[in-house]
């Protein structure tokens, strides 16, 4: 197991895997691939799991001087599963529309291996600054992964983009972009298949790009 | 385990003993709980809003434009017709008036045997039986054929609007592949199926119980 040194590389790590945290946030929205259908489905859960995210780690943080490292983990857990509930809530008071189209991957955001790991581990070892940046950079790159997957999944199966936009008000439905019309679609992209196929040329070009930095020239 | 503090003077913070930390746990998910109690309790009310005001959308693409001056998402009654209604559960029907008259009924039927799972649908009907439309509002169908239901993807579930059970008659309320009238979604006959049935089961219901659909007082 390979120890790295309290550095940078430790201060901005996503998760405490120190050999591959990027592949962990690959992995940890594994539950969610169900929802994420659309562009507008993966920015709705990227804010969600970025809200859980600052928040958790924040109140880790803050009380990391009174939990030993026996009780973190649990601790870590009831964080952020209450995180959950709340952010579930609010989605379901502003934003009814698509917390219908979500369903239950809002609260399944509990299972997101990226959040557990790390708010149970780096978190609630920093001060609070520095835990809720490292938070905020995690939640920055899922809100991103979770776009760009719905996003892809939407144009191949659907063949638009920005769907689902009613739910910010019917003046707001204009804005979704129909590039194809009628029924030419790429229908395996939006069944959970598709999304776990696309999550895994994912992780294919992650090990490629990983594999050639660390060739010896 | 040893329950006493650690007596070897490492450096660092104190240990603390394990009931001491179960303590500290339990503290804390009480208070997580009264928190996210609280907020329960104050989102309750929007939460009920949203969700009626839902209820109202759906109606509302079920029901002419103009038709009618009551609020039909409040003008209901619930009723319990497991053979044709589909559920166990109480269903709701929704009634719309003007001037006191009955203008459409719109009764919530489950058809339970869809490709993936059973499909809600709401079958708005005139007082006169004549089907004025048809919404899926919960389906879990195939995406890209069986979820074509959705009135979002297609407009296959137009072709219920001005049928009745006289038109089509009694053998013919089925998909043209079991030698009926209805054409199927194009790879999604189960689905088809499913929902013609519900739909014919939903006219026989509103035939059957015409007088008490609208003069039940609401509940």
């Amino acid at each position: 197991m390979n120890t790295a040194p309290a550095t940078d590389q430790h201060r901005h790590a996503s998760g405490a895997r120190q050999d591959d945290p990027a592949l962990l946030l690959l992995l940890g929205i594994c539950p969610l691939l169900g929802a994420i259908v659309s562009l507008l489905a993966g920015l709705g859960l990227g804010i969600a799991t970025l809200a859980i995210l600052v928040g958790a780690s924040a109140l880790a943080s803050a009380m990391r001087h009174r939990m030993p490292g026996s009780v973190r983990f649990a601790a870590a857990l009831l964080l952020i599963a209450t995180l959950a509930t709340a952010v579930s809530i609010l989605f379901e008071v502003f934003l009814f529309d698509l917390f219908l189209a979500l369903g239950i991957a809002l609260p399944l955001l509990v299972t997101n291996a990226g959040i557990v790991v790390q708010v149970g581990t780096v978190d609630s070892d920093q001060p609070l600054r520095l835990a809720v940046v490292d938070a905020a950079a995690l939640g920055g790159r899922m809100i991103l992964l979770m776009a760009a997957l719905g996003a892809g999944r939407e144009l191949l199966g659907q063949g638009s983009l920005l769907s689902g936009a009613d739910a910010f008000g019917e003046n707001a439905a204009a804005i979704t972009v129909h590039l194809t019309h009628g029924d030419a679609g790429f229908t395996l992209t939006l069944v959970p298949a598709g999304g776990f196929l696309l999550l895994g040329l994912l992780v294919g070009m992650h090990n490629a790009i990983k594999a050639r930095q660390a060739a010896p020239t | 385990m040893a329950i006493e503090p650690d007596q070897t003077g490492s450096p660092g913070a104190p240990r603390r003993r394990p009931a001491l930390r179960a303590l500290g746990l339990l503290a804390l998910a009480s208070l997580a709980a009264v928190a996210v109690g609280l907020l329960v309790e104050g989102s309750r009310r929007r939460i009920a809003d949203n969700e009626s005001a839902q209820v109202m959308k759906t109606l509302r693409s079920v029901l002419p434009t103009s038709g009618y001056d009551n609020h039909p998402d409040q003008d209901r009654i619930l009723v319990v017709a497991p053979d044709l209604l589909g559920s166990d559960e109480p269903l709701p029907v929704y009634r719309a008036r003007r001037g006191g008259e009955p203008v459409a009924a719109v009764i919530t039927v489950i058809a339970r045997q869809g490709y993936v799972g059973p499909i809600r649908l709401l079958v708005s009907l005139a007082p006169d039986g004549t089907v004025l439309a048809v919404r899926a509002i919960a389906q879990q169908e195939t995406p890209g054929l069986g979820d074509r239901v959705d009135a979002a993807k297609s407009t296959w579930t137009q072709i219920f609007s001005g049928k009745s059970l006289d038109d089509p008659d009694a053998k013919n309320w089925a998909v043209t592949r079991d030698g009926g009238a209805f054409d199927q979604m194009t790879g999604a006959t189960v689905t088809s199926r499913a929902v013609v049935n519900a739909v014919r089961d939903a006219a026989l219901y509103f035939e059957q119980h015409h007088a008490e659909i609208f003069q039940h007082p609401p509940e």
